[in-house]
C-alpha cells in the first residue's frame, strides 16, 4: 500500500470521514466518464478499423463499418517472425532498462543533491540526446558503432538504445531524489554508512516510484525504438518495431494494419506494466517505508 | 578515510551516465554542430561558412516553421500540465478502482504517435466519424484538422503527453514526505489549500522534469503535426526531413537541428530561472 | 549447361556484336567483384556471374514498399530460388529513409554494406548516390533481361540524373482521381482551365495535395508548369544539368508567373491537404470529389477497401508527370555477382508480368506487352491505356521542382 493511500485512510478516520468516502465514489465516477471518452472511444474506433472488411470498406456516411472481417488480423498474425521478434524486444527492453537505471542513479544523485559549478551545462548535455533531432546525429552514431564493431548484435542495440533512454531516467530520478529530505541522507552518512549502502538502503527504496516511472518509460521507449535499432541491428537483430515498421511506415499509412499492430504492441506492454507494478511497487515501497 | 571534495565527488558520480553519453553521443553531436558551419559537411566542401544559417533565417517558411515548432512544444505542454498535475494528485487518493485507472492511464504511452494522429484524423477530419454522427442533427464541427491553430495536432499530442506527465509527477509526488500533507489536512487545511500550498511546491521537481521532457519532445515533433497540422507553416522538423532526404542539403539540416537545440536550451534555462523562487521555497521546507 | 557454354564460346568469337560496359560516371567500379565487370557483355553476363553467385549463399534484399510484400515474399523470391538453386534471398521490408542512413553509416565507417539489393524510394536516389552508397553499375544497359528500358526512366529518378545505377523496377503516375458516386466520368474537368471553373463551382470538393507534402501535389505543380509556362521556360525546366542555385533563379523569375496566378486563383476553392494519403482520405470521407493522386496508391487503396470501388483515375489533357521507383546494388556489397543475377531476373519478362498481374504495377520495359496481365477489375482501377500512352509525361529537373515548390509555398500558401 502506498503512503498516499495510507495518508487518506488516516484522514478518513478523522472528522471528514463522510465527505472523503463520498469523494472516493465521485473520483471513480468522474475518472470513469473521462476514461471512457478519452480512451474508450479512441480504442473502439481503432478496434473497428482493425476489423474493417476490405471487401466492403468503411466510407461516409456510414458511422459504423457495414461489415467486419478478420483479414488484417490474420495477415499480421500469419507473420511467423513476430513471436521471435517479441522475445528479442523483451530481452533488449529489460537489459536497456537495467543498464539505464544503473548508469543513471549516480549522476541523478549528483544533479539533485550536490552543489557544483556548471551544473546547468551538465544537465543540458545529459538531455542532449533528447534535444538534438535524431536525424542529424543518426549517421554519426551509426558510423561510430560500425567503427567500434558493435553492429548486428543484441549488445550493440542495447548500447545504442541506452543513449536515448539515459536522459529520461537521469532527469526523472534526479527529480525524485530532490524530494528526498537531506536529513535522512546526512543521518545515514554520519552513522557511518558508505555511499553504496546509502544508495542501496535509502536512495533506491525512497526513489522507488521514480525508478518505476523512469523504468516504465525506458522500457517503452526501448520497446518502440525504431531508427537507431534498425541502423545498428538490421537485418540481423529483428525487434518488433523493426519488423512491424512497414505497417506503421510514415510514407503510406494503412490504418487497419496499423490498428492491428497497435493492439499487438499494447497487449504485452499492459501485461508487463501490470506485473512490474505488482512486483516493484509493493516490495520496493514496503522496504523503503520501513527505512524511513 | 579522507573525504573527497564536492566537485570531485560530483565528477565521479557524473561519470557513468554523462561519461557514457560523452563517449557515444558527444562525437556525433560535435560533428553535427560543425556541419552546420560548413566544416566536414556531407556534400559540401566550400570551407567554413555561415551560409546555412543565413539560408535558414533568410527563408520565411523556415522562420515560421521555427516559431511553429516552438508553438507545438509550448501549447501541448501547458495544456497537458494543467490536466496531469491534478490527475496525479487524484490518482494518489484512495478510491474504488484506483489500480485499474492507474493502469488504463498508461495505455496512450504505448500507442504509437502516428496511430494517435490517425485516430484524431478518422474522428475529427471533415467527413470523419464525428461529422457523420453530427450531420443528421444539422450540426457541423469546426475545422480541427489542417486548421491554423493545429488543434487536431495539439489534441493528439496532449493525449500522448498527459499519461507521460502524470506518470512522472505521480512518481515524484509519491516519494515526498507524506507527513507534511497529512499534518496539513489534520490541522484543518482543505484539499484545495493543501494542493496549492503543500503538494505543488513539494512536487515541483517532478513537475519540472515532466515539463522539460514534454517540451523537448514537442520541439522535435514530426509525425503528428505532419499528418494533422496546417499545410503552412510546417514545423522545422518536417523541413529538416525534406532537406536531408530529398535535397541532400545536409548543412542546412545541421543548422536547423542546431537552432532547434539552442532554442530548447534557452527555454530550459529560462524555465529554471522563472521557477527558481518556487524551488527555493520548496527546498527550504 | 553445355549449351550455355557453347553460346559463351560463340560470343567470344564475335566481340564486335556486344560491347563491354563501363562504370557510370567513368573511373573504376566502386564495388568489389571477383569477376572482371568491365569485360562483362549481355551474352557473358550469366555465364560469368553465376558460378561465383552460387558460392555466395544468401543475399539480403531490402524492400521499402508497403504493398509489394506478397509479390516478393510469396511469388517472386520462391520462383527465383527455384530457378537458381543455390542462391537464397533474405527478404526484409524496411523503411527506405532509415535504410539509406544505415548504408551511409556503414560506408562512412568503411564497412561492408549489410544489404545486397535494395528496392529504394526514388526520393532517396540523389542522397544515396551523392553519398556514394550506390554501385556505379550501368544497370540501364548491362542487364540482358531488360534491353528495352524506356530511356529517361532508366537514367533519371525524380528529376535527378543518376545515369543508370538504379534500374526502374516499378513505374507510377500522378493523376486526377474522382469518385463516380459524386461526378460522372464525362463531367470530370480535364484541363487546368476547366478544373478552375469546376473548383469554383464546387468549393472544397477538389482536394489538392500540397506540393511540399506529397508527390501527387508536386507532380500536379510540375504538370501545371508544363501546361502553363512558356515553351522556353519548360525547356529550361527540363535541363537536368541545372544547379540548385540556377533552379532557384529560374523559379524566382517570370517563368512561374502564370502558374502562381493560376494557383492563387484556385486556392480559395480547394482543400490543400497534408499528403497523398490525406487527399485519398477526403475522397473516402465523401468530402472531396476530385483530387490529385498517385495511380499506384489509388489502385492499392481500392484493393484494400480504403477507397470506394467507385473511384477512378485519369490524366489531364495537357499531360501529367509520371515517375517510378527502382532497384540498386549498394557499392558496399560483398555479393555483387549474386545481386546482379537477382536484379536481372527481377527485370525479366516473367517477373515483370507477375508484378503487373499481382500489383497493377507498370513496367519500364517498352517491348513488353502487358495487356493480358491485367484483369478487367484491375483495369478499372488503372488509368485507361490509351489515355496513359497519350498523356503521361516525364518529370522536369528535380532541382527546378524543389525550387518551384518553395515558390509555391511563398507565393500561394504564405499569403
Amino acid at each position: 500500500m502506498s503512503q498516499s493511500a495510507e495518508g487518506v485512510q488516516i484522514a478518513k478516520a478523522g472528522p471528514r470521514h463522510g465527505l472523503v468516502a463520498a469523494d472516493g465514489r465521485w473520483i471513480t465516477m468522474g475518472l470513469g466518464v473521462a476514461t471512457l471518452l478519452t480512451l474508450g472511444l479512441p480504442l473502439i474506433v481503432t478496434a473497428l478499423w482493425s476489423l474493417m472488411n476490405p471487401a466492403s470498406g468503411w466510407f461516409a456516411p456510414d458511422i459504423l463499418p457495414p461489415s467486419l472481417a478478420r483479414a488484417h488480423w490474420r495477415e499480421a498474425l500469419s507473420d511467423r517472425t513476430i513471436p521471435g521478434a517479441f522475445l528479442t524486444s523483451l530481452l533488449i527492453g529489460v537489459c536497456v532498462t537495467v543498464l539505464t537505471a544503473v548508469l543513471a542513479l549516480p549522476p541523478a544523485y549528483a544533479l539533485a543533491k550536490l552543489p557544483f559549478r556548471a551544473k546547468r551545462a551538465v544537465e543540458l548535455f545529459v538531455l542532449a540526446p533528447l534535444i538534438v533531432p535524431g536525424i542529424i546525429v543518426a549517421v554519426g552514431i551509426g558510423s561510430l558503432f560500425f567503427r567500434l564493431g558493435l553492429v548486428y548484435t543484441i549488445p550493440g542495440v542495447i548500447l545504442v538504445q541506452t543513449i536515448g533512454t539515459l536522459p529520461f531516467m537521469i532527469r526523472i530520478l534526479a527529480a525524485t531524489i530532490e524530494g528526498v529530505p537531506d536529513d535522512i541522507l546526512h543521518a545515514a552518512r554520519s552513522l557511518g554508512a558508505g555511499p553504496l549502502q546509502v544508495a542501496r538502503h535509502i536512495l533506491v527504496p525512497v526513489a522507488g516510484p521514480g525508478f518505476l516511472a523512469g523504468g516504465l518509460l525506458t522500457f517503452i521507449s526501448s520497446f518502440e525504438e525504431f531508427e537507431k535499432t534498425f541502423i545498428i541491428g538490421a537485418p540481423f537483430v529483428q525487434t518488433l518495431p523493426v519488423i512491424l515498421w512497414t505497417y506503421l511506415g510514415g510514407r503510406v499509412i494503412v490504418f487497419p494494419t496499423a490498428a492491428v499492430v497497435t493492439f499487438l504492441l499494447l497487449a504485452p506492454m499492459l501485461l508487463i506494466f501490470f506485473l512490474a507494478e505488482r512486483v516493484l511497487r509493493d516490495d520496493v515501497l514496503a522496504a523503503g517505508m520501513g527505512k524511513v | 578515510m579522507t573525504r573527497l571534495s564536492v566537485p570531485m565527488t560530483a565528477a565521479i558520480l557524473l561519470l557513468p551516465g554523462a561519461g557514457y553519453l560523452a563517449l557515444l553521443f558527444g562525437l556525433p553531436l560535435v560533428l553535427a554542430v560543425l556541419a552546420s558551419f560548413g566544416v566536414l559537411t556531407r556534400g559540401y566542401d566550400g570551407g567554413p561558412t555561415l551560409a546555412f544559417y543565413a539560408e535558414l533565417f533568410g527563408t520565411r517558411a523556415y522562420v515560421d516553421g521555427l516559431v511553429f515548432s516552438t508553438y507545438l512544444a509550448l501549447v501541448p505542454t501547458a495544456v497537458s500540465l494543467m490536466i496531469s498535475v491534478p490527475l496525479a494528485v487524484l490518482l494518489a487518493q484512495s478510491f474504488p478502482g484506483r489500480r485499474l485507472f492507474t493502469a488504463l492511464n498508461k495505455v496512450p504511452l504505448v500507442v504509437p504517435g502516428i496511430v494517435a494522429a490517425f485516430i484524431v484524423m478518422t474522428l475529427f477530419d471533415r467527413g470523419g466519424t464525428a461529422a457523420r454522427v453530427l450531420a443528421p442533427l444539422g450540426l457541423d464541427l469546426p475545422k480541427l484538422v489542417r486548421d491554423d491553430w493545429a488543434i487536431g495536432a495539439v489534441m493528439a499530442t496532449v493525449w500522448k503527453t498527459v499519461p507521460f506527465m502524470t506518470l512522472i509527477v505521480g512518481g515524484a509526488m509519491a516519494s515526498i514526505n507524506r507527513d507534511v500533507v497529512l499534518a496539513a489536512r489534520t490541522l484543518g487545511a482543505g484539499p484545495v489549500a493543501t494542493f496549492w500550498q503543500i503538494q505543488i511546491p513539494l512536487a515541483l521537481p517532478g513537475i519540472t522534469a515532466a515539463t522539460l521532457l514534454s517540451f523537448i519532445g514537442g520541439m522535435g515533433a514530426f509525425a503528428v503535426p505532419n499528418l494533422l497540422g496546417p499545410v503552412y507553416p510546417l514545423p522545422l522538423s518536417v523541413h529538416m526531413y525534406v532537406n536531408a532526404f530529398e535535397r541532400a542539403n545536409w548543412g542546412l539540416v545541421a543548422a536547423m537541428g542546431t537552432t532547434l537545440s539552442a532554442i530548447s536550451c534557452v527555454v530550459l534555462l529560462a524555465y529554471y530561472r522563472v521557477t527558481r523562487g518556487l524551488r527555493a521555497a520548496g527546498g527550504a521546507r | 549447361m553445355s549449351k550455355k557454354f557453347l553460346l559463351a564460346t560463340v560470343v567470344a568469337f564475335v566481340p564486335s556484336l556486344a560491347s563491354a560496359f563501363d562504370p557510370v560516371g567513368g573511373g573504376a567500379y566502386n564495388v568489389a567483384s571477383t569477376v572482371d565487370l568491365t569485360a562483362l557483355t549481355p551474352e557473358t553476363f550469366e555465364s560469368s556471374l553465376l558460378p561465383v553467385a552460387l558460392t555466395q549463399g544468401t543475399i539480403v534484399f531490402y524492400d521499402f514498399t508497403e504493398s509489394f510484400k506478397p509479390l516478393f515474399a510469396d511469388n517472386l523470391i520462391p520462383a527465383f530460388e527455384a530457378k537458381y538453386p543455390g542462391i537464397k534471398v533474405g527478404y526484409y521490408p524496411v523503411n527506405g529513409e532509415t535504410a539509406v542512413q544505415q548504408l551511409i553509416a556503414a560506408k562512412e565507417a568503411g564497412q561492408p554494406s549489410p544489404v545486397d539489393v535494395f528496392f529504394m524510394p526514388n526520393g532517396q536516389v540523389r542522397v544515396s548516390n551523392e553519398a556514394g552508397v550506390i554501385a556505379n553499375l550501368p544497370l540501364n544497359a548491362m542487364l540482358p533481361a531488360a534491353p528495352d528500358l524506356a530511356k529517361q526512366a532508366a537514367t533519371v529518378s525524380r528529376g535527378y540524373v543518376h545515369g543508370g545505377v538504379v534500374v526502374p523496377y516499378h513505374r507510377n503516375q500522378t493523376a486526377i482521381g474522382y469518385d463516380t458516386r459524386a461526378i460522372a466520368a464525362t463531367d470530370v474537368p480535364l484541363t487546368f482551365a476547366d478544373l478552375l471553373v469546376w473548383a469554383k463551382a464546387n468549393p472544397g470538393k477538389f482536394a489538392m495535395t500540397s506540393p511540399a507534402k506529397g508527390g501527387s501535389g508536386g507532380g500536379f505543380l510540375e504538370s501545371a508548369i508544363l501546361a502553363l509556362a512558356s515553351d522556353d521556360c519548360v525547356a529550361q525546366a527540363k535541363d537536368f544539368s541545372l544547379t540548385p542555385d540556377q533552379a532557384k533563379a529560374w523559379a524566382a523569375g517570370p517563368c512561374l508567373e502564370p502558374v502562381m496566378t493560376y494557383f492563387n486563383d484556385l486556392k480559395g476553392s480547394v482543400e490543400i491537404t497534408n499528403g497523398n494519403t490525406d487527399t485519398l482520405t477526403l475522397i473516402a470521407n465523401g468530402v472531396a470529389t476530385v483530387g490529385t493522386v498517385w495511380e499506384d496508391q489509388t489502385f492499392d487503396y481500392i484493393g484494400r477497401g480504403l477507397l470506394p470501388p467507385s473511384v477512378r483515375v485519369t490524366l489531364l489533357e495537357s499531360g501529367q508527370v509520371g515517375d517510378g521507383d527502382g532497384i540498386m546494388i549498394p557499392s558496399g556489397t560483398e555479393r555483387v555477382e549474386a545481386a546482379l543475377i537477382f536484379v536481372n531476373w527481377l527485370m525479366s519478362d516473367e517477373a515483370q508480368v507477375a508484378k503487373t498481374s499481382l500489383n497493377g504495377s507498370r513496367t519500364a520495359r517498352t517491348g513488353l506487352d502487358l495487356a493480358g496481365a491485367v484483369s478487367a477489375e484491375m483495369a478499372d482501377r488503372l488509368i485507361p491505356t490509351a489515355v496513359f500512352q497519350e498523356r503521361s509525361r516525364a518529370r522536369i529537373a528535380g532541382v527546378v521542382s524543389s525550387a518551384a515548390t518553395d515558390r509555391f509555398v511563398a507565393d500561394v500558401l504564405q499569403q
